[in-house]
């Protein structure tokens, strides 16, 4: 069966003046998947959201959302219809109050859920007549979230969705993501909270200084990354343990620390050939992603 | 033009607008309700002060009515409130959002650029416009008060020439939102502009004839157009297209700005 995506870019770059933010990114996130989106502060997750949305213009390489050309102006209105955004400030309209922001922008999708409009009013216990302006940054959060929830999109894009929220309103968001995706919309999140990633994604996707670092399911974390240290009698050159699988290499004294990707078996088996001990261990989504940046600042 | 979108820009920009309305009665409601009382101040200074050096608009704007309007209102002090209300009316945009805030969820938005900025320049040539008519109300409403008798022709055609001329402004306050970063950046630096053309331009362009570098600048001038305007003639259209062509140039300008912006 051929794969469709509901993000595509290919060698998609974006310079600031001289400053490159995203360095020729390549990435695919398929349908109806979750999909977190993962990077330090800088890293260019926000720019490579923008280009995507069409916010700001790629200065190189190209890129699809929904099968639409992020590039061509009415494509990018026509994937708009389809898309939700959520952005990392959610800042809304001061001088609109939570009923004028709804009203407001369900005139744009005739699509629009008015079910879920009052769900979440309800369960977000947002008071209609209020002022965004006056609305604490966990109830701006809110809002901000159900005016992406009810559009009825295919494709949600959210910035840091539950970045000032509480912890009890944090899980509700995500449970509200998980329906999302159960209801067939892709979610394509970024977050600093990997235990939040760890919890609802099914795919993440890695990225430092504007570049891919790491393109993985969360299946394939469980079963396939491992952490894999050996003892020498004398420490072995790296350069004999460059296999396939292999994503880092640590020394330590007499102590190799390997992180596989995949062929943990048979990385182990090679490394048993000349240790004179072995220990192959899981890993969490948290230690690669910490030894994948480790690795891209080394 | 999707209505939300107008509707969008009414909100953000009414508390400017009403601002804008009170200060347009408030100047136009004082140089008609208080004619009576600056008439005569006019007159005690005259006996009492004979060795004052007058202007010499002076002895016209005590015995001509019209002319007191035109002077105080077209020409000089409601005139260049009217500048800055224009800009304060254009301030906006993109730019301004993204110095907010907002920018991300406007531009998420399944909307074109073009009609977003579309929108904002038609609420405020509409609230511009209304302006206009207001201020002719109130003078007509003030002069009736006062029992001053007034040419509703005259402020007809004076305050057509001044929204012609506001629109440049408006335009300007437009163009200078998409380029200047910051939410208050481009009123600060559209005053500074004003104060420039008011302050240190207009003795170049009181000259007569005008120096050929001030005629750029000489946009007050043809807003208040001459005192007296008796036909189509009196009104200098070649100015006034030339006010249109700049305004629609600099539009242009904005929304191509608008449209290649990076948010």
């Amino acid at each position: 069966m051929i794969q469709s995506f509901a993000i595509e870019t290919d060698a998609l770059t974006k310079y600031y003046g001289d400053f490159e933010a995203v360095r020729g990114l390549t990435m695919r996130v398929p349908k109806g998947t979750i999909t977190g989106f993962l990077g330090q502060n800088g890293a260019g997750k926000s720019s490579t959201i923008r280009m995507l949305l069409g916010m700001s213009r790629p200065t190189r390489g190209n890129g699809r959302v929904l099968d639409f050309d992020i590039a061509d102006e009415k494509q990018s209105i026509e994937m708009r219809k389809r898309v939700a955004y959520v952005g990392e400030d959610k800042r809304l309209y001061d001088y609109m109050t939570v009923r004028q922001m709804i009203d407001f922008t369900k005139a744009f999708y005739p699509a629009w859920r008015s079910e879920t409009e009052q769900k979440l009013l309800d369960e977000f216990r947002l008071p209609p007549d209020r002022s965004t302006k006056k609305l604490s940054k966990g109830m701006r959060t809110q809002l901000a979230l159900l005016l992406a929830f009810a559009r009825g999109a295919e494709l949600l894009v959210l910035d840091e969705p539950t970045e000032g929220l509480d912890p009890v309103m944090a899980e509700k968001v995500l449970e509200l993501v998980v329906g999302a995706a159960a209801d067939g919309a892709t979610i394509f999140f970024s977050s600093h909270q990997i235990a939040e990633v760890e919890q609802i994604a099914d795919r993440i996707l890695l990225i430092d200084r504007g570049q891919l670092l790491l393109e993985t399911t969360l299946e394939s974390i469980s079963t396939n990354f491992r952490r894999i240290r050996g003892v020498y009698e004398s420490a072995p050159k790296p350069a004999t343990l460059a296999i396939d699988g292999v994503t880092r290499i640590a020394v330590d004294g007499r102590v190799v620390s390997v992180m596989a990707s995949h062929n943990s078996v048979s990385i182990a088996e090679r490394m048993r050939a000349s240790a004179s001990a072995v220990e192959v261990m899981p890993m969490t989504l948290k230690e690669i992603v910490l030894e994948s940046l480790k690795r891209d600042q080394s | 033009m999707n209505k939300a979108l107008v509707y969008k820009t009414w909100l953000e920009t009414r508390t400017r607008f009403l601002t804008a309305v009170v200060v347009t009665l408030a100047v136009c409601g004082f140089f008609t309700l208080a004619h009576s009382w600056i008439e005569a101040n006019w007159h005690r200074d005259l006996i009492e002060h004979p060795e004052y050096d007058n202007p010499p608009w002076f002895l016209r704007v005590m015995r001509d009515y019209p002319f007191y309007l035109y002077h105080f209102v077209y020409a000089d002090f409601f005139q260049k409130i009217w500048v800055f209300l224009a800009v304060l009316l254009g301030v906006g945009g993109l730019s301004r959002e993204a110095a907010h805030g907002s920018a991300g969820f406007t531009l998420s938005l399944p909307v074109s650029r073009t009609r977003l900025f579309g929108a904002r320049a038609l609420v405020a040539i509409a609230e511009l416009l209304a302006l206009v008519v207001l201020s002719l109300v109130s003078i007509l409403i003030g002069s009736w008060i006062m029992r001053l008798p007034y040419p509703i022709d005259h402020g007809i055609t004076h305050l057509a020439t001044l929204f012609l001329g506001g629109l440049f402004f408006l335009a300007a306050s437009l163009c200078l939102s998409e380029f200047v970063e910051g939410e208050n950046n481009p009123i600060i630096i559209a005053l500074g502009g004003i104060g420039l053309l008011y302050f240190v331009m207009q003795p170049y362009v009181d000259g007569a004839p005008l120096d050929w570098f001030a005629i750029p600048f000489a946009i007050p001038k043809l807003m208040a157009g001459p005192p007296d305007i008796t036909s189509a003639a009196d009104i200098a259209w070649i100015g006034m297209l030339a006010s249109l062509a700049a305004a629609a140039l600099l539009t242009a300008t904005a929304v191509r700005r608008t449209r290649r912006g990076d948010y």
